[in-house]
């Protein structure tokens, strides 16, 4: 019975599959170019992923609060890496869009450097697709309002499938900037900020 | 509608014949030698069917050659997700995809096979369940891809993404006429005709559309280590002292 249902799906998902290919080529962003890239970034606060990720920060907090207090506070936090999560990965695939329409026509040095931010900004992607299931995990079974187990620590989100999140966006940022240049572009001050 | 499948189902080889040429035009096979392989086979294998049709090992012929289709057709899959890995993620619990996809078919082809009492011989019924298991894994390599170009940013127009479409296009539509084959038997095989033949020629048709433009060889990335800020602040200071018109 569960072989005919499993069966039965592979075959639903390989016609929704087909049907979300289609729809993919639809509605996707038109070619994207050198300027339809920083009015379409959201700013990641750096600084904050950082802390939020920062193991001391986190120890003090549990020192300092009540257990219950502490835990009411990380379910907040979780809520708030999540967020800047969700803006790193759209940042990424934003970059990625542009870096696959640059390697159409690069050569040399640039087509290194297109190269170079497509590989980051699928490690990004990569980071952010598995910290998102991760993040979205903890607070679909409460696992902070689990009292038999320590609330979950922010500090295991720095590396989710052997990437290092946030090093890896900081190389993304650098990569993207590097290309910004390259291309001529005078405005990456600009990048830097929306990234 | 007799005489509309014939044409529909030697309208493939043509058209098949047509993506070799533009393989070779292209220097596609270096890429791709195995889906070439495929194609030239599936080009052979229409031709001797097409000269067979009326004699009577035509049935043996089109299970035996069908059997092969399948076993390429893994292969192919294999070589699809090798590119992917290589150019995507280079990391080692990723090699451990296609291993695990194509045992757990296995398992599941094998439970579903043996749930089924069904009227076709025993060589009949191992080719089927065969197919069905290659199947299986196309439309699975089809999902994954589909997934690589949802989340990590694979091109839709990368021919890794239309060889996998090709195959789990018509993998979906292949696993459900097999599916009822191996259930209902021979009654189902005018039905089973016009599907596969339509979703086949449907996927020679997306292969074809990928195929008409030369693949672009995978940069091979360096190991050296990422870029640093400092690098950055470098290329920076680089940059301002070079006047701009």
């Amino acid at each position: 019975m569960i072989s005919y249902v499993i069966w039965y799906l592979f075959i639903t998902a390989g016609f929704i599959a087909a049907a979300l290919a289609i729809w993919l080529m639809w509605f996707r962003f038109p070619d994207r170019t050198i300027d339809d890239v920083t009015d379409y970034l959201l700013p990641v606060d750096f600084e904050k992923a950082e802390s939020l990720l920062d193991p001391q920060t986190e120890a003090i907090l549990r020192k300092e609060l009540s257990p219950e207090e502490f835990r009411a506070l990380q379910r907040k936090r979780i809520h708030h890496y999540l967020a800047l999560v969700q803006r790193m990965a759209h940042n990424a695939a934003v970059l990625i869009e542009w870096a696959n329409l640059e390697a159409r026509t690069a050569t040399g040095q640039k087509l290194e450097m297109v190269t170079k931010l497509q590989q980051v900004g699928v490690e990004v992607r990569l980071y952010s697709l598995l910290a998102l299931i991760k993040l979205r995990f903890w607070l679909l079974i409460r696992v902070e309002s689990w009292k038999i187990l320590p609330a979950p620590s922010l500090d295991d989100m720095r590396q989710v499938g052997g990437v290092k999140g946030l090093e890896s966006y900081d190389r993304l940022k650098t990569a993207a900037s590097f290309l910004f240049i390259e291309m001529g572009q005078g405005n990456f001050e600009e990048l830097l900020q929306n990234l | 509608m007799a005489i509309l499948l014939q044409v529909l189902w030697w309208a493939t080889l043509p058209l098949l014949a047509v993506l070799l040429g533009l393989m070779v035009w292209r220097r596609s096979i270096r890429f791709f030698p195995w889906f070439f392989a495929y194609v030239l086979y599936a080009v052979l294998a229409a031709i001797v069917r097409f000269v067979l049709r009326n004699h009577e090992i035509y049935p043996y012929v089109y299970w035996y050659s069908d059997a092969v289709y399948a076993v390429l057709g893994i292969i192919v899959m294999y070589e699809v997700f090798r590119r992917v890995s290589y150019k995507l993620i280079r990391r080692v619990w990723v090699n451990a995809i296609f291993p695990t996809t194509v045992i757990g078919t296995l398992v599941l082809t094998i439970l579903r096979t043996r749930a089924v009492n069904t009227n076709l011989n025993s060589t009949m019924a191992w080719i089927i369940g065969g197919e069905m298991c290659a199947r299986i894994i196309e439309v699975s390599m089809f999902l994954l891809l589909l997934l690589f170009v949802a989340v990590l940013g694979l091109r839709w127009r990368d021919h890794e993404f239309g060889l996998s479409a090709g195959f789990g296009i018509y993998a979906a539509f292949s696993l459900l006429a097999s599916t009822k084959y191996y259930e209902i038997g021979s009654e189902f095989i005018l039905s089973w005709s016009v599907i596969s033949v339509v979703s086949y020629t449907v996927s020679v048709l997306i292969w074809l559309w990928y195929f008409s433009t030369s693949v672009k060889a995978v940069v091979p990335s360096s190991d050296e280590p990422p870029l640093s800020l400092q690098d950055l602040e470098r290329y920076r200071d680089i940059a301002r002292r070079v006047p701009r018109p």
